[in-house]
């Protein structure tokens, strides 16, 4: 009975359980987020092992330190996927993984530019949110999962890509802002 | 670095790909202006529909589960529990207070070291009365606990009788190359113990694993085994999985 009662539970709700030590909180919340945690970080580590030890870390985390998610600020979806994106970036930019660096280098200078992977849009979001992505220049589009899939700087990224840092930007944020409110429209996130 | 200039970083930041410095100017930033703070949310609530939907390795839960119940003795960043004791061994030191984590080091030394007679002495027992006999006896005990450890590699299941008394009783797991050993850890009332040195190929061994055991968990070490490990379980089972 407890095990259907933690699944009527509000995710923030089950954060405050987590802090009294209730490791079914933390299961369910694994149960919710676990499979797009892993997704994430293999998506941009590139390596499953690596993506185990970061999704790991990430929910060990939150059980260390639930007090570090505040509802206030976002989703716990958003703060376990931006903690997830944050680590594995760290890992693509720390020493340690020259390999990872090496192979996404390779990637970046294959055909497939300007595009890290042309199915990714395809293959790893919801239908709805690839209406949204189909609403956005590509030009946007492009410096847009260049940053968030090949873990790239928006410095790199305009290296990469031959353009004006600034423009690099004003792209990454314009079109962040112009997919927020297509998604709002949608339903997909807050409007 | 001036609002306006923060204000062109935010989506970048939401991406994280800026770099360290830019990271910390736009952190201080964002500690003191609400309108930074939200737009920086809504950017981070887009970046998360941008998942790919991946099924987690079963055994995902497992670890985190294992290092959640170990964490009143791991105290290291990344969660690898046995590691955990020596970083609070390094830390304790430097507070002048490391004669009570040495002694538990001794011990810990020391039961290894008593694992490792016990188990030859009772593999030579075992020589002469065919071990087999005895799985079979604890198998067919229902008030015995079979635990099944999963990994990547392979399984390998225990048979534990209510006395404490328990068997290697099959293994799926491959040999070793030459200079390792698998080793099996136990977390007994939270406390993380090192149950056996199996050796490079485990056989039907006998060993004692006393009082209620929530996790075990079996590591790859250097042959003579290890007094804390720092390897990841290669294969882990849960009692109340």
């Amino acid at each position: 009975m407890l095990y259907l009662d933690e699944r009527t539970l509000e995710d923030n709700e089950l954060v405050a359980a987590v802090a009294d030590r209730d490791e079914s909180a933390l299961a369910e919340i694994y149960r919710r987020h676990g499979s797009q945690v892993f997704g994430l970080a293999k998506r941009v580590i590139r390596d499953e092992e690596m993506a185990r030890d970061i999704a790991q870390d990430v929910f060990v985390s939150l059980w260390k330190k639930p007090e570090a998610f505040d509802a206030s600020r976002g989703s716990l979806r958003t703060f376990l996927l931006a903690k997830t994106h944050s680590r594995s970036i760290d890992v693509i930019r720390s020493e340690a993984s020259r390999r990872i660096r090496e192979e996404r280098d390779a990637l970046l200078k294959s055909d497939s530019v300007p595009n890290v992977d042309d199915e990714v849009w395809q293959v790893t979001v919801a239908a709805k949110v690839r209406t949204a992505l189909a609403t956005i220049p590509e030009r946007e589009r492009d410096v847009i999962e260049l940053a968030y899939f090949g873990g790239l700087t928006y410095r790199e990224v305009a290296a990469h890509l031959g353009m004006a840092e600034g423009t690099v930007k004003s792209r990454i944020r314009s079109g962040l802002s112009r997919l927020q409110e297509s998604m709002g429209q949608l339903g997909i996130v807050t409007a | 670095m001036e609002h306006d200039e923060i204000i062109g970083l935010l989506g970048a930041y939401a991406l994280d790909a800026v770099d360290r410095r830019e990271r910390g100017l736009i952190e201080a930033h964002l500690d003191g202006c609400t309108m930074c703070c939200t737009e920086v949310g809504q950017f981070l609530e887009v970046a998360s529909e941008f998942v790919p939907a991946t099924q987690a390795p079963r055994s995902l839960w497992a670890r985190i589960l294992f290092s959640v119940r170990s964490h009143g003795v791991a105290v290291a960043t990344r969660p690898r529990p046995w590691l955990g004791l020596v970083a609070a061994i390094t830390v304790v030191a430097l507070s002048g207070v490391v004669v009570i984590q040495q002694r538990r080091v001794v011990d810990l030394e020391a039961t290894v070291a008593r694992q490792m007679i016990e188990i030859d002495g009772q593999n030579r027992e075992l020589d002469q009365v065919a071990p087999d006999r005895l799985v079979s006896a604890a198998l067919g005990d229902p008030t015995s606990v079979q635990a099944v450890l999963s990994g990547e590699t392979g399984s390998i299941t225990f048979v534990i009788e209510p006395s404490g008394n328990a068997f290697l009783a099959d293994s799926t797991l491959p040999p070793l190359p030459e200079g390792l050993t698998y080793q099996l850890w136990a977390v007994v009332d939270g406390e993380i113990i090192s149950a056996a040195v199996l050796g490079p190929d485990p056989r039907l061994t006998p060993l004692r694993i006393e009082g209620s055991v929530a996790v075990l968990a079996l590591t790859v070490e250097p042959v003579g085994g290890v007094v804390v490990s720092d390897q990841e379980p290669a294969a882990v089972w849960l009692a109340d999985a």
